[in-house]
């Protein structure tokens, strides 16, 4: 099958679990019991202060009318307005994101980084020294919380020996910090799926082909394998790198970050109902966006994947 | 029959695998030679170390656990066994090259077929990307998978079995090998596909003077295209000769044995004859002779009393290139001499 056809199939399927996703928002928050309104309110507000913010949220109409017009305001790409600021949702949002985006870019830079190499060598050099490092690092990587390495960093490399700032990000440099405790988790994880797609590929039939036709290690490791072995790995990138987009609310809150986590939590605890069910369809949709990416990289890795 | 010089001279060649502290006796000291335009077909049942000789041949035997305890490989004049990985590497898929059984597995499923073949006179023949694209083409063509390059740019998946058998030849030709060895090519593939997939091995040798060991289980398969024909049995070449002799005049019990186990559409109706026994266990260290395992005591007893004749009739045939006939018979017999006769009628008798 011609990848662009694959594109444009993947597109309708994507347009469709948009579809889905934000009428199954629409319908939890008004279908579920519990009147929106009484809890923004609280118990002791007034039965006119409760029709206004109903009112306010459109909740006070037909449900039908509501969907439609909700769908409607989708279109235009329209989020409705926060509850307590009165902004449009979809510019703080969209405001927030680029700390969140390169905190998730350079938080899976710093995974691969330290995944793919090391994964390879312990692949490589199957139960040698290297192997055993790799696979304790990554057992370390996994059983460390980022927050409290995020903490050690901060005290470490901010506090102790200041190259870093302690928060916010007037530069690049900021984004170091955080990036590195979320990458660490991530690398972890990448590195055990490297060692095992890796050994997988490396074990196979293709491979004694391929020395069997004289190519250097180098080039069968490298080349031949490698991109045999990169379809699981990409894969599981491209989670971690949904699950990142979707703002690392305990990172953003150690390094004081004013990234979409932190916006979202403020949005929970205001109980600001626009801004977190603009917030869950955001979300979703870049999780959806990043699963469409993956599956076309996947496509562009493996052939086989194209007749499906 | 021997037209040229030996291209591959195998001498005594006995490799051992280490398998959880036991030493398994993969080839037993081995020889076999082998000449340019000759197709030389190496036939064992499965464990024989049809496929060891093969990977000993490639230098791809793994240097963790496996061990070249003796013996030699000539090609031409070059001893392979003396050379470092970077020198075997060098003459890996350029002077001696490889067809696999199962084509689907051993092409890359990420690479297209173009590339495959590409990088192959890439790496050995020093070509430029277009220089090799052009090659791949031809190669393609010639072995008849058409020119217009609609196959360069599939993938494995996309090709039908022969197809996939016919890009593997294509790649291990791609350098114009001395001696390409073809490990069981049509066992995967159906009988038509089996027929042209020999022929076109067939052409290829004519067309490209290069040596073939062919190996295979199929003595049918082996008939209809080797010249000369080795048989091997538990790491010992146990009969070497030329095809008709060979098919003709058997000398060996297990040869003999080998040849009635091919169905024959003549005589449907009648049973096949199974072999008795088990291949030996490479872990064992043979007490006596170890085709007593395999052979019927009467053909043992047969093969006795024939020796004299046989070995004096391998001796005075055998030219002086295939030296492994005169050792494999001299050892036939040495082993028929020392194995007690309880010992053989006991075995035959278990079996």
């Amino acid at each position: 099958m011609n990848i662009a056809v694959l594109i444009a199939k993947r597109l309708v399927r994507l347009i469709l679990t948009l579809f889905i996703i934000s009428t199954i928002i629409f319908f939890v928050i008004r279908v579920i019991p519990g009147d929106p309104a009484l809890i923004i309110g609280g118990v002791d507000a007034s039965a006119s202060d409760l029709q206004a913010i109903r009112a306010k949220l459109g909740t006070d109409r037909p449900l039908a009318a509501q969907y439609f017009e909700y769908l409607g305001s989708l279109i235009r790409l329209d989020l409705g307005r926060s509850m307590i600021s009165d902004e449009p949702v979809l510019p703080m949002i969209l405001q927030r994101f680029p700390l969140t985006l390169s905190l998730a870019v350079f938080g899976l830079l710093v995974g691969l980084v330290i995944a793919i190499p090391l994964g390879i060598l312990s692949a490589v050099k199957r139960w040698s020294a290297w192997d055993y490092l790799g696979l304790t690092l990554s057992q370390i990587g996994m059983a460390i919380p980022s927050f409290w390495l995020g903490i050690l960093l901060l005290l470490l490399f901010a506090v102790k020996f200041p190259i870093f700032p302690l928060f916010g990000v007037d530069s690049m440099l900021g984004l170091v910090l955080p990036a590195l405790s979320l990458g660490v988790a991530r690398a972890a994880i990448l590195l055990r799926h490297t060692r095992a797609s890796m050994s997988d590929e490396l074990a196979k039939e293709y491979v004694v082909a391929a020395r069997a036709k004289g190519m250097p290690d180098r080039v069968i490791r490298y080349r031949l394998a490698l991109k045999n072995a990169l379809l699981p790995i990409i894969t599981i990138a491209g989670i971690e790198f949904g699950y990142m987009l979707g703002g690392a609310i305990i990172i953003e809150q150690v390094f004081s970050l004013p990234g979409l986590g932190r916006l979202f939590l403020y949005a929970i605890y205001q109980r600001d109902f626009p801004l977190v069910q603009g917030g869950v369809l955001f979300i979703a949709t870049v999780f959806s966006l990043v699963n469409f990416a993956v599956d076309i990289l996947y496509a562009l890795v493996n052939p086989k994947i194209r007749l499906g | 029959m021997k037209s040229a010089a030996p291209i591959i001279r195998i001498e005594n060649l006995a490799v051992e695998f280490a398998d959880a502290g036991a030493n398994v006796h993969a080839l037993r000291g081995i020889a076999l030679s082998l000449s340019a335009d000759e197709i030389h077909g190496l036939v064992g049942e499965s464990g024989s170390g049809k496929t060891v000789t093969a990977m000993a041949l490639m230098g791809l035997l793994p240097p963790s656990t496996s061990k070249i305890v003796s013996g030699s490989i000539q090609l031409k004049e070059e001893s392979l066994l003396s050379k470092t990985e970077e020198e075997l590497r060098a003459v890996r898929g350029s002077k001696i090259s490889m067809v696999f059984q199962e084509p689907a597995k051993f092409l890359n499923p990420a690479f297209t077929i173009g590339t495959q073949i590409a990088e192959t006179v890439r790496q050995h023949l020093g070509m430029g990307p277009a220089q090799a694209r052009a090659r791949a083409l031809e190669l393609l063509e010639l072995v008849g998978l058409g020119s217009d390059g609609r196959v360069a740019r599939a993938f494995p998946h996309e090709l039908s079995s022969g197809m996939k058998q016919r890009a593997m030849i294509a790649i291990a030709i791609s350098c114009e090998p001395e001696l390409l060895i073809a490990d069981e090519p049509t066992t995967s593939l159906d009988v038509t596909l089996q027929a042209q997939i020999l022929g076109l091995l067939k052409s290829i040798k004519a067309s490209r003077h290069m040596g073939m060991l062919f190996i295979s289980h199929d003595l049918s398969v082996v008939r209809e295209i080797a010249d000369r024909v080795s048989v091997i049995y538990a790491g010992t070449i146990v009969e070497s000769g030329p095809r008709e002799r060979i098919f003709a005049k058997p000398l060996h019990p297990y040869t003999a044995l080998l040849l009635r186990s091919i169905p024959d559409p003549r005589k449907k109706g009648t049973k096949l004859t199974a072999i008795q026994g088990q291949v030996l266990d490479p872990k064992e260290e043979p007490r006596g002779c170890v085709i007593l395992r395999v052979a019927p005591s009467r053909r043992i007893d047969a093969a006795s009393r024939n020796l004299s004749a046989l070995s004096a009739s391998l001796i005075t045939r055998a030219p002086a290139t295939s030296g492994g006939n005169r050792g494999s018979s001299d050892s036939l017999r040495k082993c028929l001499e020392n194995s007690p006769p309880a010992f053989a009628r006991g075995s035959s008798a278990r079996l």
